[in-house]
């Protein structure tokens, strides 16, 4: 059973920073064995170079066709953030997601793109989607997000999670280690104790009953 | 302090509430591991809080605020377990700590906005939402269009006044033709201390991008708020500064100041991409509250 999450402050972490470095800087002294360490996605993606300043990108004439086509709020919809979704996933698969998604809305079934073309496409955050100094960029979900929870866990001795949560009590889980029981995560998360953009707290520390007899 | 292992600092973070009896206050809110001891001293508006048995696990230094009250917060770790919060309001302010039990122990500063509201009484506000109805103002490479995005930052501008007890009158509610004279006579009609018209800026080349405040310039009034608008709409929203611009066409009548806020550019794609997002939207309106706060402590200075 869950007692308090706690939101961790950490400095403005950036591709310098080594992931489990910052765990462990910053959740090393306050987690401790049966806890949960829950890590934002955005944050472990910047720190692996993942944040991409949409000006760099040079779209090609396929990203430009086909951005024309997902909904116009969502993460897709600008030529840049297409090109990099085929930078992801390669050509054939964007173009094959397209046409699931033209069935899929003739049907009326919502998904299809991303269950063909990646899921992992799902986790781009378009401009202004994360905090700042990088809401003028376009990031790219966590590379290698299982490894990067295993590696948490064998260096703090904590479970850890890497979750992607909004202020609409959507919780996805990217990944935990092996003792995390996602089901209840995702009911403790769903408030988003990351917090909005400005609150700095990529980082928060799920208590567990099991650690009340200090 | 008691025996147990120290008390571990792990956030500050700050929100503008209503207190149990209605009264507008900054909550600043410590954030940590277990209860810590203690003292809080003044040092003019400052609010210093010295604690013992405490290590900072968050970094220390300042946290910029500007939320109205407070500019800033500060956390220095002046020896192995002291610490020293200063609060930074920048109005005078009566203040209150709470602390709370839980995961994390909570210890909270209240400080009271009564002299803004003070400040604030009987001031009225028209707020324009450019365009509307067939004129659409600009549009943005994907999809945005001018006149649906300044309705809601308006929205969001109208809601920070009124929390403050400033009467806003706005020139449009909803998607619909206003002309320009009935915009600036509303002004006339309705005693406004104040014009505010709400504005994203259109350019040819999509790279141009930032913020920018127009004023009319028969109003000396208006460049003083415009460029307090400006100043505090750039540290908000972190956008580049396109200037203060006169506005002939900016023909408020009377001695009432008046300045248009081009937010950002919509037809930048990546500033396109900002007004999608509603915590934009609510920034922009925050920089354009605290360029008017400041305009208003300046002329009640005189």
């Amino acid at each position: 059973m869950i007692l308090g999450k706690i939101p961790i402050r950490t400095h403005i972490i950036t591709e310098k920073d080594d992931m489990i470095d910052v765990v462990k800087k910053y959740a090393g002294d306050v987690a401790e064995p049966g806890d949960i360490i829950a890590v934002a996605e955005s944050v472990v993606a910047i720190t692996q170079g993942r944040a991409i300043l949409p000006e760099t990108v040079k779209p090609g004439l396929l990203a430009r066709f086909l951005c024309l086509f997902p909904g116009k709020d969502g993460s897709l919809a600008t030529p840049q953030a297409m090109q990099l979704a085929i930078r992801e996933s390669g050509s054939p698969r964007v173009l094959l997601g397209a046409v699931a998604a033209a069935f899929g809305r003739i049907i009326g079934r919502r998904g299809d793109f991303y269950r063909v073309a990646g899921r992992h496409l799902a986790q781009i955050d378009d401009i202004a989607g994360t905090m700042w100094p990088f809401e003028r960029h376009i990031i790219l979900g966590p590379k290698d997000p299982h490894k990067i929870v295993r590696r948490i866990k064998i260096v703090t001795g904590v479970d850890a999670v890497i979750t992607d949560v909004n202020d609409i009590k959507k919780v996805d889980i990217i990944a935990a280690s092996g003792g995390v029981d996602q089901e209840s995560l995702i009911k403790d998360l769903a408030d988003n104790p990351f917090g909005n953009d400005d609150q700095q707290t990529p980082i928060v520390i799920l208590k567990m009953a099991l650690n009340t007899t200090d | 302090m008691s025996s147990r292992k120290q008390s571990r600092i792990t956030n500050i973070w700050s929100k503008v509430i209503k207190d149990g009896s209605g009264n507008i206050c900054t909550k600043v809110v410590v954030e940590a591991t277990s209860a810590f001891e203690y003292r809080v001293s003044r040092r003019g508006n400052d609010v210093i809080l010295k604690a013992a048995g405490v290590a900072a696990n968050m970094p220390e230094g300042t946290i910029e605020v500007n939320d109205g009250l407070v500019r800033k917060v500060s956390l220095i770790q002046t020896s192995a377990g002291e610490a020293v919060f200063e609060i930074h309001p920048e109005h005078p302010c009566e203040y209150r700590v709470e602390a709370a039990e839980g995961i994390p122990f909570r210890t909270a500063i209240i400080l009271n906005w009564a002299f803004l509201i003070k400040m604030f009484k009987g001031k009225k506000l028209v707020i324009d939402p450019g365009h509307g109805g067939d004129d659409w103002g600009g549009k943005g490479p994907v999809s945005l269009i001018e006149k649906n995005v300044v309705l809601l930052i308006a929205r969001a501008v109208e809601d920070l006044f009124g929390q403050v007890g400033i009467q806003t009158v706005a020139t449009r509610a909803a998607d619909e033709n206003i002309s320009a004279d009935s915009r600036f006579e509303l002004a006339k009609n309705e005693k406004a201390d104040l014009f505010i018209g709400i504005h994203t800026y259109s350019d040819n080349n999509s790279k141009v991008g930032g913020a920018a405040v127009r004023y009319k310039p028969s109003c000396k009034d208006s460049l003083l708020v415009a460029g307090m608008i400006k100043e505090e709409l750039i540290q908000k929203l972190k956008v580049a500064d396109r200037g203060l611009k006169e506005s002939r066409e900016l023909a408020v009548p009377g001695e009432i100041p008046g300045v248009e806020v081009e937010v950002v550019t919509i037809t930048n794609w990546v500033e396109e991409g900002l007004l999608r997002s509603p915590t934009i939207h609510k920034k922009a309106a925050e920089g354009i509250f605290n360029g008017v706060r400041k305009y208003f402590a300046n002329i009640g200075g005189h």
